[in-house]
């Protein structure tokens, strides 16, 4: 009698073990959904240009600091922004990384999106507006329940890709 | 406040307590050994896990490919093990819990006692870590989800510029060196911060648990190894992180705050966890109170036999060189910084027995609050007295509450273990009380050895030992005090008194 109250305290226990080692399920994505991953670091341009010193401002400065090329170390922030189908889902202006604003700057995001056709558009401005620092590329994607779509700067050839997943 | 919460846990774990207790007798009651059984897990995962690590390989490809292998092809051992592995961590999480609460509803986290709780608290993250790269390593869809939900967690720390979730989102980012770090983590590194942490969290306690009885790990065994048999651990599909699953199916012992982040965000989520870990470290002083008055050593009582140093259940008395010049070699010292004023070391000591003349009642040592002598002037003066049933019954016992309410004869003390076997000696043979109900906690005594070592005493198998004329059958050590119900204790009480009837028949 004992051990069968022992096999049931056993085996209640184990079947809560059981029942939620795995399950039940979290909902990711709808049945009809994807998801855009906009993820990417970029140094955006610097804030201004070097400037070569005269030979008597090089000699006010202490002597371990005498470089000839001053140079603004800080960085633009990136203005960016991403439409699909002609709407805004994401924009956003960020600050370069680091503590003197040298650093990259670090845009990570991630927007469900219903399958079928869609347009998407992403806008870039790493240069604080100036007109070459613009980018914008967009693209008509068929877009596939459950696929993840990578949308990235590949800055050394300084274009924006779209990565489709296979579905 | 502190009071009610503690009220609920115990009237949550009432009701299992007493079914198991029914069906596993107190002593081998799966309650009583939570925090040994989550050891006994721990052994278990270890074991398993060599095995699963025979197997295992660190990279993007091989990773799914080994468990996978080991899953399908090798299902009679490789596959039993996973499964082992799988279902003795999520079974750790819930002991875990249960040893939390536990400790939460009987005190025994509160003030001097801050040490092993505190140290728990570290353990937790340990073990959640431990699960959450154990989860990354397989490298299923669920890992993939686990893969970018902790980078996003861990991307939320300032310290970390570059964002780490970034190398899960395109197959061309993800390298083998996740998994050497993950690999890393998971099988040596906090494995070592574990066993460490699990040593610190007992050190300070005298005579630790470390397994449970050799019954209960049978048992748990078998019903492991039997879930594992039949409800193979699942797993899921290969992740590709070109796609995102749809639905993952959670482990929710380790991963139901992975949903939060989602929901939430990662920062709230950390605000969350450090927040509750924060509570708990503070627990112990919620709201901050004064501890009882410690054990003090009676020099001229104190022959230096060592019992009370025996006994103590927190390692609070030390025996020193003598330092009054008598002719025995050593002295009791307690430490004030680790008594909690349970008496137990006064039950344990010769010079506790109330037969000698009141004035020189003085035991070896005592507790203030409630001395050897206070205890036997409130038996002298129980008004019923001589009375048929007498109780001594632990202050923290449902017993008492029940005694106190119905005006049955009944004397308080701290623990069932302050009571020194002559107590009981001289009640019966001075025919103060016909018989004896003790009432403390059974099998996990929220002093930890205090019914133990009653029970061992009164059947002389540990000093000091009840005299042989008293009739240990006269002495009755009631069942736990978190656990027992009114009607229980009501019906005890008759039986005892019908006991009485037939002792003189
Ligand atoms: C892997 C995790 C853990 C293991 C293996 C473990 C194991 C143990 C063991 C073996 C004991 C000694 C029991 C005895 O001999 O009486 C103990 C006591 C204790 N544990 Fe844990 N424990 C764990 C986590 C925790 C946590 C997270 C907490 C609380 C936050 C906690 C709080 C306590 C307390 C308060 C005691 C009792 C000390 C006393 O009686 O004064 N433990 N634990
Ligand atoms: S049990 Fe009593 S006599 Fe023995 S060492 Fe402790 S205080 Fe001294
Ligand atoms: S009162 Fe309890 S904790 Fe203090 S010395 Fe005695 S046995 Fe140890």
């Amino acid at each position: 009698m004992r051990l069968i109250g022992q096999a049931l305290a056993f085996a209640a226990f184990f079947a809560f073990v059981a029942t939620f080692s795995a399950g039940p399920g979290f909902e990711l994505l709808a049945e009809d959904e994807a998801l855009l991953s906009l993820s990417f670091s970029h140094a955006a341009a610097r804030v201004g240009e070097c400037t070569r010193l005269s030979q008597q401002e090089l000699q006010q400065l202490p002597p371990n600091m005498r470089t000839p090329d001053q140079c603004p170390r800080g960085r633009h922030p990136l203005d960016i922004e991403l439409r699909i189908d002609g709407v805004t889902v994401y924009a956003a202006v960020i600050p370069p990384s680091g503590f003197h604003a040298d650093g990259k700057a670090t845009v990570y995001e991630r927007v469900r999106l219903g399958a079928g056709p869609r347009h998407l558009q992403l806008r870039i401005n790493d240069a604080g507006g100036a007109p070459q620092g613009g980018l914008i590329a967009s693209r008509q994607l068929h877009v596939q329940p459950g696929q993840n779509i990578a949308v990235f700067l590949d800055a050394d050839n300084r274009r924006i890709v779209f990565e489709q997943g296979e579905p | 406040m502190l009071a009610l919460l503690q009220n609920l846990a115990r009237r949550l774990l009432g009701p299992p307590h007493r079914y198991l207790r029914w069906s596993f007798s107190e002593q081998h009651n799966p309650l009583n050994h939570l925090g040994s059984l989550s050891i006994f897990f721990c052994w278990v995962v270890l074991v398993s896990g060599i095995w699963l690590l025979f197997f295992f390989r660190t990279s993007v490809t091989g990773a799914f490919e080994s468990v996978h292998y080991l899953a399908t092809e090798q299902w009679y051992l490789g596959g039993m093990m996973r499964s082992l592995h799988r279902y003795a961590s999520d079974a750790l999480v819930v002991t875990l819990f249960l040893h939390i609460v536990k400790e939460f509803s009987r005190n025994a986290y509160r003030l001097k006692r801050w040490f092993s709780w505190a140290t728990g608290i570290p353990l937790i993250w340990l073990v959640f870590l431990l699960g959450v790269s154990g989860y990354w390593l397989v490298w299923d869809e669920l890992a993939q989800y686990v893969a970018i939900t902790s980078a996003e967690l861990i991307d939320r720390i300032p310290v970390f510029t570059d964002k780490m979730a970034a190398n899960f989102l395109r197959p061309s980012l993800l390298s083998d060196r996740f998994f050497t770090l993950m690999a890393f983590l998971h099988l040596i590194g906090l494995p070592i911060f574990l066993v460490f942490g699990i040593w610190l969290h007992v050190f300070k306690l005298s005579r630790p648990r470390i397994n449970p009885t050799r019954r209960l790990m049978a048992g748990t065994l078998i019903a492991l190894l039997l879930l594992a048999a039949t409800f193979p651990a699942p797993l899921q599909e290969k992740a590709d992180l070109a796609r995102v699953p749809q639905v993952v199916q959670l482990d929710w012992f380790y991963l139901h705050f992975y949903p939060l982040v989602d929901r939430w965000s990662p920062g709230a989520v950390w605000s969350l966890l450090l927040g509750l870990s924060g509570l708990l470290f503070v627990a112990p002083w919620l709201p901050p109170g004064k501890a009882p008055a410690v054990a003090v050593v009676d020099l001229d009582n104190c022959n230096g036999c060592q019992r009370c140093a025996e006994d103590c259940p927190y390692d609070a008395v030390q025996m020193a060189a003598r330092s009054d010049g008598k002719r025995y070699q050593q002295e009791a010292v307690v430490d004030p910084e680790l008594c909690v004023s349970c008496g137990i070391c006064v039950g344990a000591c010769p010079t506790a027995t109330p037969f000698r003349r009141k004035s020189a009642l003085v035991p070896g040592i005592d507790l203030p609050d409630l001395s050897m002598r206070q205890l036997r002037e409130t038996i002298d003066n129980v008004t019923e007295i001589p009375t048929r049933v007498l109780a001594f019954a632990c202050s923290d016992s449902a017993e008492l509450r029940w005694l106190k309410k119905n005006g049955k004869p009944c004397v308080e003390v701290t623990c069932a273990g302050q009571l020194p076997p002559p107590f009981f000696d001289y009640v019966l043979s001075k025919g103060l009380a016909r018989r004896i109900l003790v009432s403390g906690c059974d099998g996990d005594c929220r002093f930890r050895f205090g019914s133990r070592w009653t029970e061992m005493r009164l059947r002389r198998e540990r000093d000091p030992h009840l005299r042989r004329r008293v009739g240990a059958h006269r002495i009755t050590l009631a069942s736990s005090s978190d656990s027992t119900s009114p009607a229980g204790i009501a019906s005890l009480w008759r039986e005892l008194d019908n006991a009485i009837d037939e002792d003189e028949s």
